[in-house]
């Protein structure tokens, strides 16, 4: 039996962010290994420079993601910069000792347009384990920073504030899909408030790590690069993950 | 009493007949909400006009001259704890005042104390050249590397003549990288962050998360056929039609939710650690607070100024103290609110719909947040309490729980 961490993932906008092309910030349907580690450094306080700590958080987790509800469609952000803005240029100080800049010419003059998806109008359950589950930090002392956290937590970008606690409780299990099926079957049983999203019984989407133990048959293996290398700032590395609809009874 | 730290701002804000924010094809922004779609505000249009915003509150202000006292960031977190360290305070001091001098231009009390120099002043505090009057907001990646810097140059100095020119020497090789240090830090920064370079340790983080606004209710949205008339070809006989396009005109009760990392925004401005803001000199952060309030409140994020005026004030300010994970209150509106509620009173059936929400929230999560709300009428059944003095009350009530 293993302790799983249930995380609900909903917010009017919600980003999980894909490899970057130019000037296009995809989103992923759910969310990446590397943003998971950044969500429970946050809450645990974590700084940037912490890296062997991120580094090891990032190695233990386990994150059995579900789709509640979702349009199928991202909406696209369009955004403007004004790269002559004075806070723009000449301040990329660093502790190097060595000044970066964008460059010159239209670097520092032109408007720049980046585009960036968002998911909405969705919830996304994330049922997490830990792989060396006595070590520190636990899913107990994950549960607790999520409940007060050191720093207000987002969901993707620093404007996806979430809608409702991220945390919502640990259930004890044999496998993460029996947590799953037990946890949802109960918000799926509740009765409907008006302002919370209803859990419908049935077929839902879900991602998980390749070879997780009690997996039912997935449609599909995939690569994704969703690791961060926090030592050296870079995305990089594939995990292997399979996709396929759970099935949601009531009760 | 340990101060609280978050706070969240939750406003509700009415518009008609504008274009606040547009898309690239010139559209109003709209977000798929509880099944309908609504009219948004991106979080980077609020930003820069809270950023940007001029008048009695605006961030700018608190750099003016009537505000300042005296910053001690110099000499608490960087003279100091060198001298704790073991270093020779006259060494101490001349080296930090030189990185002070690049930082911030001179201070009229170093040149004087300079002048003075020649003198024999036994009792002369080394340190009191490094008392600024100017609003000095350095974070804590500044402190460090400045305090890292400064280490370095006392280390391999002998006297404090040795000290100086070595500091004169380092801010030689290194002024481009200092003068960048100096534009980048500044209240703006500190609040809403700055750009991203490749070292992690320079990095520094926005105190402010901003949220993007929409409306509690399905988009109203109506083109705005308009044409372009040209007088002078009229006059010379012409039918005098130079152009004919269409826009869009949207009203809308619009949720604004912005969220206050306290501990962040005292390091921020302070350049203390963040574990230790509690300790920290907090004015700077309070009046920062109370005006954001204001700005959150009465700025318009609002585009085409000329031809709609999109100038208007929150109806409604609720302002949350605590240290749960801060949370929106946009689900109270997950079922968009519609004409048809409450003989069409959509303000009122949008009020109703916050308070229930509220009150089921707090009902599923026991426990509450210090709230407080300021609002036009006051509204049945929320979990909140009105303040006698509306919003300039409200503001200042949040000034002085961060101060306290």
């Amino acid at each position: 039996m293993m302790e799983v961490l249930v995380l609900r993932l909903e917010a009017p906008l919600m980003s999980f962010g894909g490899p970057m092309i130019d000037q296009n910030g995809p989103s992923r349907r759910f969310p990446g290994l590397s943003q998971l580690t950044g969500l429970l450094g946050n809450a645990l306080g974590w700084e940037h420079r912490d890296a062997d700590r991120l580094e090891r958080l990032q190695s233990r987790l386990r994150p059995l993601c579900v789709e509640i509800a979702g349009e199928p469609a991202p909406l696209t952000d369009y955004q403007t910069v004004d790269l002559g803005q004075s806070f723009m240029n000449g301040t990329g100080w660093t502790t190097r000792g060595v000044r970066e800049d964008k460059g010159g010419g239209a670097a520092t003059r032109e408007t720049h347009i980046r585009l960036r998806d968002y998911r909405v109008d969705g919830c996304v359950m994330v049922f997490l384990r830990l792989a060396d589950a006595d070590q520190v930090p636990t899913v107990r002392h994950l549960r607790a920073a999520l409940d007060f956290p050191a720093r207000p937590l987002f969901l993707g970008r620093k404007p996806c504030l979430p809608s409702l606690p991220i945390a919502c409780g640990t259930v004890t299990a044999a496998t993460v899909f029996d947590a799953c099926a037990q946890w949802l079957g109960t918000m799926a049983a509740a009765d409907h408030k008006p302002g919370w999203r209803r859990v419908e019984t049935g077929f839902h989407d879900a991602e998980w790590p390749a070879g997780e133990p009690g997996a039912p048959l997935s449609l599909e293996v995939d690569r994704v690069i969703d690791i961060r290398d926090w030592s050296n700032q870079l995305h990089g590395g594939e995990r292997l993950i399979e996709r396929g609809p759970l099935a949601l009874g009531a009760g | 009493m340990t101060l609280p730290r978050f706070l969240q701002i939750h406003t509700l804000t009415p518009y008609a007949a504008a274009l606040l924010n547009r898309d690239d094809v010139g559209r109003a922004k709209r977000l798929p909400f509880g099944g309908a779609n609504r009219i948004r505000v991106s979080s980077q249009c609020l930003k820069r006009h809270w950023r940007t915003a001029a008048g009695d509150w605006s961030l700018s202000g608190l750099g003016a001259p009537m505000t300042v006292r005296s910053r001690r960031t110099f000499v608490e977190l960087v003279a100091e704890p060198l001298q704790r360290e073991g270093f020779e305070r006259e060494a101490v001091a001349a080296v930090v005042e030189a990185l002070q001098v690049v930082l911030l231009g001179e201070s009229s009390k170093a040149k004087a104390a300079k002048a003075r120099a020649g003198e024999e002043v036994e009792d002369r505090d080394a340190f009191a050249g490094l008392k600024t009057g100017q609003v000095l907001v350095l974070g804590r990646p500044e402190v460090e590397f400045v305090t890292g810097a400064a280490r370095t140059l006392l280390a391999d100095a002998a006297t404090a003549k040795d000290a100086r020119k070595a500091a004169e020497a380092y801010i030689k090789a290194n002024r481009a990288n200092l003068e960048a240090l100096r534009l980048a830090s500044g209240l703006d920064a500190a609040l809403f962050g700055r750009m991203v370079t490749s070292d992690i340790l320079s990095r520094g983080d926005a105190a402010v998360h901003v949220a993007h606004s929409f409306t509690v209710h399905a988009e109203e949205s109506e083109p705005e056929f308009f044409t372009a008339v040209d007088d002078l070809e009229k006059e010379a006989g012409g039918l005098g039609s130079g152009m004919v396009g269409d826009s869009e005109l949207t009203s809308g009760l619009f949720y604004g939710y912005a969220v206050v990392d306290l501990p962040l925004l005292v390091s921020n401005l302070e350049g203390c650690a963040r574990a230790d803001w509690q300790s920290a000199d907090r004015g700077l952060a309070a009046g920062v607070v109370e005006r954001l309030v204001h700005l959150a409140a009465s700025v318009s994020p609002g585009a085409k100024l000329g031809s709609t005026a999109p100038y208007a004030y929150a109806e409604m300010v609720l302002l949350e103290f605590g240290d749960r994970q801060p949370r929106t209150l946009a689900n109270a509106f997950l079922n968009p609110v519609r004409t048809g509620q409450l003989q069409g009173d959509m303000r009122g059936a949008a009020l109703a719909q916050l308070a229930g929400y509220l009150t089921d929230f707090d009902g599923m999560y026991g426990g509450r947040e210090d709230r407080k709300i300021a609002s036009l009428r006051p509204i049945e059944h929320l979990s909140a309490d009105r303040v006698a003095g509306g919003l300039p009350a409200l503001a200042r009530w949040a000034g002085t729980v961060v101060a306290a």
